[in-house]
């Protein structure tokens, strides 16, 4: 079998602080560990600061980790990111400076094909044009300047340009939480076609989970830096085995929000025990004494000592 | 048809600008207490005699008649006779133009080539500490020194050891080039510090704002080489407020040249028309004055023209479809 296309083995980032007075550290991401098969979509949710962007950078090579390995095909990231050739690629949040503004967009996107040097320079223009109906833009639009377009055009501009090298692992670091929900879904649809066709790995990033389950094989939800589910799309949210796990899914449904008690913090997490212990409605005992990694639970991931419980009830 | 008109109105514009200014400038040279009549007899002179010197150069006539006569000539290019000389206006600005161009010049460019790198240097956060540290130095150090006290300290210095270059001594650039090198040398450095300090505190802040545009971080991720990346995205993007700090440094020239003219003794436009104020030589001072207006009008046309060609945005909404 081949090796995954990204492979994170216990991936931890910390930052030292750089204050005078406490020379602590923060971990962005502690002791991760996930894996991505071509064709095939991680879903990545969490709150704000739950180092989601972290992780994609990490699985693009963007930052080393401080502990742990990243693989690429199961080889480790080349030092000069120039040897990629185009085998990786980006869409992020804002449309408005997804482009270059001063270059036509037609040039924004055959850019990458410079660096992958998989093409002799006669057939660019053809590789645009097709590239663009591919997201379903008029070719003529490759004339324009950014300015002249609208955001979910220069969105897929910014998902042409990603793909017109056929990278192998593309990250969606918020791609569609700028736009407003129609032409999010059109995006959506774009993105989902083209992996059926292309066959790319991808790592979708946002904090909105009711569009993560529309694009995502396996859902993966960080926090505080940790991952502490990971499911199949389709068992997750019917079953989500860890309890923050279960209070996002209930963002989805207005009416079953009064039924979660979210115990506030004051940023004093357990020390020793689970990092949610402090919030969760479900700790006992245990959990703020014995930290839970994760364990398989009836076909999903769980970091959570009472998973089959929380995913019964 | 639309640069066309674009071109007429700015042309307008400018022409009411320097309308304008002659009109202040010939007022205010003549509301300076004392008059020409006054420089040539000194503290002692009758009345009979005063009056007869203004009438000499027809100073006694109306100020109207005086202004429309001026205007009248120098728009046919005809900037009268100095008052103290007796030569043509144009030929002594002729002769002393070189310098003060020479001085604007190179230290216009001095300014750019080294304050845009060190901008950039301490703008992109990769770049290795020592750059940083070089760029935040110039930066505080070239905003805060101000031109006459660096100017002091070269002089002094360089007086003591003269490491190649002179303090003074100026020599036309055609006549001995290595000569005139040697003496520009000190009052173009002097000038430009502050420029370097100006560009590079805009560019470092330009730098960063255009980096963390997510365009950026999709290049980085797709493996371009960051050599290109500053050159094909950032510096583009990054480079209006530079455009545009660079005309500020032109103003600032004018008059930071007169300092530096004096102190190093160049022979320039700039210390002529401060000189021409004192000796009340009217038809100088307006007409330097009208120069150096109209120089900072055109270099503000030009920096208009720069923006629309690097930024389609400012150049006017083209469709082609």
């Amino acid at each position: 079998m081949n090796p995954p296309v990204v492979h994170l083995d216990s991936v931890g980032v910390t930052y030292q602080s750089r204050r005078l007075r406490d020379s602590g550290t923060i971990a962005a991401v502690s002791g991760v560990t996930l894996a991505i098969e071509r064709g095939q979509t991680l879903g990545l949710v969490g709150e704000s600061g739950s180092g989601k962007t972290t992780l994609g950078k990490l699985c693009l090579g963007m930052i080393r980790p401080t502990q742990g390995t990243v693989q690429l095909n199961g080889q480790p990231f080349p030092r000069h990111r120039r040897e990629l050739k185009g085998r990786l690629a980006v869409v992020l949040q804002h449309p408005e400076w997804a482009l270059n503004p001063r270059l036509r967009v037609g040039i924004s996107v055959a850019e990458p094909l410079s660096i992958a040097r998989s093409l002799p320079s006669g057939k660019v223009d053809a590789t645009v044009e097709d590239m663009l109906s591919k997201v379903g833009l008029e070719p003529v639009l490759a004339r324009r300047y950014p300015h002249e377009l609208s955001g979910g055009q220069r969105q897929r501009l910014a998902i042409a340009r990603a793909l017109i090298t056929h990278p192998q692992f593309v990250v969606f670091d918020e791609a569609v939480s700028a736009l407003d929900v129609s032409i999010q879904s059109q995006v959506l649809n774009l993105i989902k076609d083209l992996q059926a066709s292309e066959g790319f790995a991808a790592l979708f990033i946002s904090h909105d989970i009711a569009v993560t389950r529309y694009v995502a094989h396996t859902i993966g939800v960080m926090y505080q830096g940790e991952l502490v589910e990971q499911a199949p799309a389709s068992t997750f949210y019917l079953k989500p085995k860890h309890p923050y796990s279960r209070a996002l899914r209930l963002t989805l449904a207005e009416e079953d929000r009064a039924a979660f008690t979210f115990k506030d913090t004051t940023g004093s997490e357990s020390a020793r025990g689970c990092l949610f212990s402090v919030r969760c409605p479900w700790a006992v005992d245990r959990c703020f004494a014995d930290k839970p990694g994760l364990r398989d639970v009836e076909g999903s991931r769980s970091a959570c000592h009472r998973a089959e419980e929380v995913g019964a009830a | 048809m639309r640069v066309v008109r674009f071109v007429l109105f700015r042309l307008s514009v400018a022409l009411l600008t320097l309308f304008g200014v002659s009109i202040i400038v010939f007022a205010a040279i003549r509301f300076v207490p004392g008059g020409f009549e006054d420089v040539v007899l000194g503290p002692f002179g009758t009345p009979e005699t005063r009056e007869a010197v203004r009438a000499k150069y027809g100073l006694d006539r109306p100020h109207l008649e005086q202004y429309v006569l001026w205007l009248g000539a120098t728009t046919k290019g005809d900037f009268g006779t100095s008052l103290t000389t007796g030569q043509p206006v144009a030929a002594e600005i002729i002769r002393r133009a070189p310098a003060t161009i020479q001085l604007a010049l190179m230290s216009t460019l001095l300014a750019i080539v080294v304050g845009v790198p060190l901008g950039v240097a301490s703008g992109v956060t990769s770049t290795n500490r020592v750059a940083r540290a070089a760029g935040r130095l110039v930066g505080a150090l070239g905003a805060s020194v101000p031109t006459f006290v660096l100017g002091t300290v070269f002089v002094f210095v360089f007086s003591v050891w003269s490491l190649g270059v002179t303090v003074g001594g100026y020599v036309p650039f055609f006549e001995d080039p290595l000569a005139n090198i040697r003496a520009m040398t000190l009052p173009v450095v002097t000038l430009s510090v502050f420029g370097m300090a100006l560009i590079q505190r805009t560019t470092r802040d330009s730098v960063l704002n255009v980096t963390s545009e997510t365009h950026i971080t999709a290049a980085v991720a797709r493996g371009e080489r960051p050599p290109d990346i500053i050159r094909g995205h950032v510096l583009r993007n990054a480079s209006i407020p530079i455009v545009t700090v660079t005309t500020v440094f032109l103003a600032y020239l004018l008059g930071g040249a007169v300092i530096v003219e004096q102190m190093y003794s160049v022979p320039g436009i700039a210390v002529y028309v401060v000189q021409s104020v004192e000796n009340r030589d009217y038809l100088v001072v307006q007409a330097g004055v009208l120069l150096a207006a109209t120089f900072f009008v055109s270099i503000n046309i030009l920096a208009d023209a720069i923006y629309a060609l690097i930024d389609p945005r400012i150049g006017g909404q083209r469709r082609d479809s």
